[in-house]
């Protein structure tokens, strides 16, 4: 045997290896070709004027076990920081006269809808024991949809209720639906065939917008004048979301 | 010769023009090839044309012709045996011309390691060994020649019988040759792979283990290493480490890897543990899976097609693949069968661009005969293979049958003792599987194969026997 | 194709497909990967480079650093990092400076504090290691927390950026760094690794001093300044008249020892803390 086998494998000829195999065979937790509805909560992180909460739920389909679409409907709960209430008040009370500029980032998500491609191209595990293995997947999300924004000044008020306090009964506030783009990092912990926990950073960026040299008497008296910022600039929220994946 | 000359020249210079028949070319079909002189003119021509393949026939001629044109035909004939790295014709050919030798020393050498490993291969051993001992150790063959001194030193049909020590000692040389390429490193893992079988041979389990460890993960012979390392592990009363290593071979990475004995080898590691339905279970996948095979190959064996039939069973992609069990992709892995088919598709292109150039003559009939007895050749070796794997198979499944009728006593004095193996399993714990040391990493094995673990499987499995059995004899 | 490959064709159909393993779920035995480590990191050196560290979620700072952390790894899952690193950019954010320009509010001295440059140490722990398969590879991974505590060095702008001149800085001093963090280390061979963690640089207290110099020295050198020159006289040892004393683009640094003054009296403490995002490339030694 020894001399067959030998003499066989003697003359063998240096061909270039075939195209190599995949690392991982099979996948115990494929997802190619699955449907997947998965819910998640979020808080945004970063918070500076204002903070937001998410409830999402989420419909995907992925075409390969690395790529794939998610459609996501997202309602969100979101106010003011106490910083930004903390601004509000001091500024109410020094005397209003004047031009004030109204301030960045304070639009705040009120619901959101995102449609965007998953790519999968990392499927690992680690060991949480011997015996523990936990298979996971990384991906990148990049997308695009429409958020309902809703927005209170903090430097703009039209019914100043005591002046030595800071207080306001109707700070100037507006609504409008925009075009928001979204890129995520995000983990899917597989804890079944059928389901797995899902981690995700999200970024959320939408055009900003406010009024510039508003005349704060007049404002206080219930007519808000100024002009729009020409160059607003765009807000970044992010957002940790977790939740649970279904896949059928 | 003068008079080709200026066609060598130009040929030369049209070495890597466009495609398509060159006058050149059609002026190198229609040479004429009646004396030695000329065909070795002819097969030069081809060679400078690169159509290498094609001039095997011509310097096959000039090269067996004593007289002046013989060394330099053996010389080209050698140069393009190196291009194409063939391993069925011109050996032959060398074998059957002892006279017939190159001018240059490298030339020799390669003469002298071609005539040794035909030697070997038609069991010529004291020839063999001869032949391969005149390289030289600084030789950039020296590698491939004491590879194949040491399997003909340890082969037990030498003259004066096998010499395992200097076997071991020129495999043990050939670790030490660095570089080279993918050809050497692939000489020195099968000398690795050489080197534990000779240590099993010996009976140093331990270091056998150790020595099949040592094969790399990206050698061609790695799987064979793998499921081989059981043999030593088993022998040495590690069945965890046996019946891990060969289990590892379900890997669908090593599903191209044709290995049945490793089946078997887990069947018998699992009756030594008395565990008779999982025993049971692994038989019953062997046989579905190899006993028609086996029928197959023995229904192909005896038939004995053509070279033609022969060939296409392994040259068509789809009949390839019908094989099954790995077996189509193993065949065309072993090195003389898949010479032969890369020659004969070298042949067959070649044949192309002389037919468009010259629609006949000497050169294309010339190539014409060397294809036949390529196509011969070729399927001679196959059909070898063949047949051995057909007896290997018909061995294995006599085993497989061997160890069932074994189970069968075991199960009835399991009876006879009036013992429930079942409870006795349910009461015995399963012995604690191994930790490793702190720079270990541990995984489950639970169905999803990683290739980087493929090899570092280990499994605890429970004693079914109500009383130590002998361990039964393993190949 | 010829007879005989019709021949296998047609036999071949009836060949039982490839059989399942037989021995999963068997109660009787058991299997694991034992896998030594490619690449062990017991008793091994490692220096990471971060040559770029952007401070995320500031509030009123911003600081973009450089790090190099020097870890000894004492077994697989333990190490002591010591990491000194450079702040060579630290400036109010864009919010503190919307806030004044737009409101005329100002972050509290307390809050401004900013890092300049430090060093701390901790032990290192490594309690999961993983592996994944990317683009056809394999690489693996392990989860990395520290905690530890250093030292750092302080400042705080004085004045702002504006058409007098460039921004300008007074020392506060010398103050304790607690940090922790976590991230992923990725072994990429023998020798190098790439390392993303997420790290919080934390360090407290109040503005006291500035440039070494106490509300009494300030108030001391600002009626100097209102006087005509500031001499230093009257002041303590540790306060650091020249950094009053000069020009900066043009700009009067007196002119600081009013805004310096104003920051040492109003008080508070706050902690602040510069959250980093750490990519480093390593090499092990």
């Amino acid at each position: 045997m020894l001399a067959l086998a030998g003499l066989a494998g003697l003359l063998a000829p240096v061909r270039a290896h075939a195209s190599p195999e995949p690392p991982v065979q099979p996948r115990l937790y494929p997802v190619a070709g699955r449907f997947s509805l998965a819910a998640t909560v979020g808080i945004s992180v970063f918070d500076t004027l204002t903070r937001t909460g998410t409830l999402d739920v989420r419909a995907g389909w992925d075409f390969s076990d690395w790529l794939g679409v998610d459609v996501t409907v997202t309602d969100a709960l979101s106010g003011h920081t106490a910083l930004a209430d903390r601004v509000g008040q001091h500024l109410l009370q020094t005397p209003a006269e004047g031009t004030v500029d109204d301030l960045s980032d304070l639009w705040q998500l009120k619901a959101m809808v995102l449609g965007g491609v998953r790519l999968a191209p990392v499927y690992g595990k680690f060991n949480l024991g011997p015996d523990l293995p936990i298979r996971f997947q990384a991906y990148l999300w990049l997308g695009g949809g429409a958020a309902w924004l809703d927005r209170t000044s903090v430097a703009i008020c039209r019914n100043v209720t005591s002046r030595e306090q800071g207080t306001c009964g109707d700070w100037f506030t507006e609504s409008r639906v925009a075009p928001v783009v979204s890129g995520a990092l995000g983990f899917r912990l597989f804890t079944g065939v059928h389901g797995a926990v899902v981690l995700e950073l999200r970024n959320l960026v939408w055009k900003d917008d406010y009024l510039l040299g508003v005349d704060r008497a007049a404002a206080e008296a219930g007519n808000v004048s100024g002009h729009r910022a020409p160059s607003p600039g765009f807000t970044n929220t992010v957002l940790v979301d977790l939740g649970y994946a279904f896949f059928f | 010769m003068r008079r080709l000359f200026p066609l060598l020249a130009v040929l030369g210079a049209l070495g890597c023009a466009k495609k398509g028949p060159s006058p050149e070319l059609l002026a190198v079909a229609r040479a004429a090839d009646t004396t030695p002189a000329d065909a070795l003119a002819l097969g030069q021509a081809l060679q400078a044309a690169h159509l290498d393949a094609a001039s095997l026939g011509p310097l096959r001629s000039a090269g067996g012709a004593p007289g002046p044109a013989q060394a330099a035909a053996v010389e080209a004939l050698l140069a393009a045996q190196e291009g194409l790295d063939e391993q069925l014709l011109v050996p032959a050919f060398l074998a059957g011309h002892p006279d017939a030798q190159p001018t240059s020393p490298g030339r020799q050498e390669r003469a002298l390691l071609l005539r040794g490993l035909e030697a070997q291969r038609q069991g010529a051993l004291e020839q063999a060994e001869s032949n391969l001992r005149r390289i030289p150790a600084t030789s950039p063959l020296a590698p491939r020649a004491r590879y194949a001194l040491g399997i003909v030193l340890s082969d037990p049909r030498r003259p004066g019988g096998p010499r395992m020590r200097a076997a071991l000692d020129e495999l043990q040389a050939v670790l030490g040759y660095g570089g080279g390429g993918r050809e050497r490193a692939e000489t020195r893992a099968l000398a690795q792979l050489g080197i534990a079988r000779l240590l099993y041979g010996l009976g140093q389990d331990a270091a056998s283990a150790a020595a099949y460890d040592r094969v790399p993960r990206d050698a061609r012979v790695w799987p064979e290493s793998l499921f081989e390392r059981g043999y030593p592990r088993f022998r040495a009363g590690d069945d965890g480490g046996a019946l891990g290593t060969v289990h590892a071979t379900r890997a669908p990475q090593l599903r191209n890897a044709f290995l049945p004995e490793a089946r078997i080898l887990e069947a018998t590691v699992l009756f030594h543990a008395c565990l008779y339905p999982e025993t049971r279970n692994v038989l019953d996948g062997f046989s579905a899976s190899y006993r028609p095979l086996s029928e197959r190959l023995q229904g192909l064996v005896d038939r004995r097609p053509s070279a033609a039939e022969e060939v296409a069973l392994l040259a068509d992609p789809a009949q390839r693949a019908s094989l099954g069990e790995g077996l189509g992709g193993s065949l065309v892995a072993e090195s003389r069968i898949d010479a032969g088919l890369r020659l004969l598709r070298a042949l067959e292109e070649e044949r192309a661009q002389l037919a468009v150039a010259g629609g006949g003559g000497p050169a294309l009939e010339q190539l014409e005969r060397v294809r036949a007895e390529a196509e011969q050749a070729t399927a001679q070796a196959i059909h070898a293979r063949l047949a051995d794997v057909s007896a290997s198979l018909r061995d294995l499944l006599e085993q497989a049958d061997v160890l069932r009728f074994e189970m069968t006593k075991g199960e009835k004095e399991l009876l006879d003792a009036d013992l429930d193996q079942r409870k006795l399993l349910a009461a015995r714990p399963l012995p604690p599987l191994p930790t490793g040391g702190p720079a270990d990493e541990r995984w489950r094995v639970d169905g999803e194969w990683w290739s980087d673990e493929i090899g570092h499987e280990r499994a605890t499995l429970k004693d079914g026997c109500p009383a130590q059995k002998s361990t039964p004899s393993v190949r | 194709m010829s007879v005989l490959g019709a021949l296998v064709l047609l036999t071949a159909l009836g060949a039982a497909p490839d059989a399942a393993d037989p021995l999963a779920g068997s109660p009787n035995l058991q299997f694991r990967v034992v896998e030594p480590k490619p690449f062990a990191d017991a008793l091994r050196h490692e220096l990471v480079l971060s040559p770029f560290v952007p401070q995320v979620g500031s509030t009123f700072t911003t600081h973009w650093l450089t790090s190099l952390t020097y870890t000894f790894h004492a077994t697989e899952w333990l190490g002591l990092r010591i990491q000194p690193f450079w702040v060579w950019h630290a400036q109010r954010s864009r919010f503190s400076s919307e806030l004044l320009s737009r409101v005329r509010q100002d972050a509290a001295a307390a809050s401004s504090v900013m890092l300049h440059w430090g060093a701390v140490a901790a032990p290192e722990w490594a309690p999961l290691r993983g592996k994944f398969a990317a683009f056809g590879g394999t690489v693996r991974y392990g989860l990395v927390l520290f905690a530890g505590a250093g030292v750092g060095q302080t400042e705080i702008e004085l004045k702002t950026a504006d058409a007098v001149g460039p921004a300008t800085y007074g020392s506060t001093g010398l103050r304790m760094v607690a940090t922790g963090g976590a991230g992923f280390r990725v072994q990429l061979g023998d020798r190098f690794t790439v390392r993303l963690e997420v790290q919080d640089l934390i360090h407290w207290g109040s503005v006291s001093h500035i440039n070494g110099c106490d509300a009494t020295d300030l108030r001391v050198l600002n009626d100097q300044h209102t006087a005509g020159t500031v001499t230093g006289a009257g002041v303590s040892a540790q306060c650091t008249v020249g950094a009053f004393q000069g020009t900066a683009g043009g700009y009067d640094r007196a002119n600081d020892l009013g805004i310096a003054q104003a920051k040492v009296s109003e008080g508070g403490t706050d902690t602040l803390h510069v959250v980093g995002i750490y990519l480093g490339f390593g090499v092990e030694l």
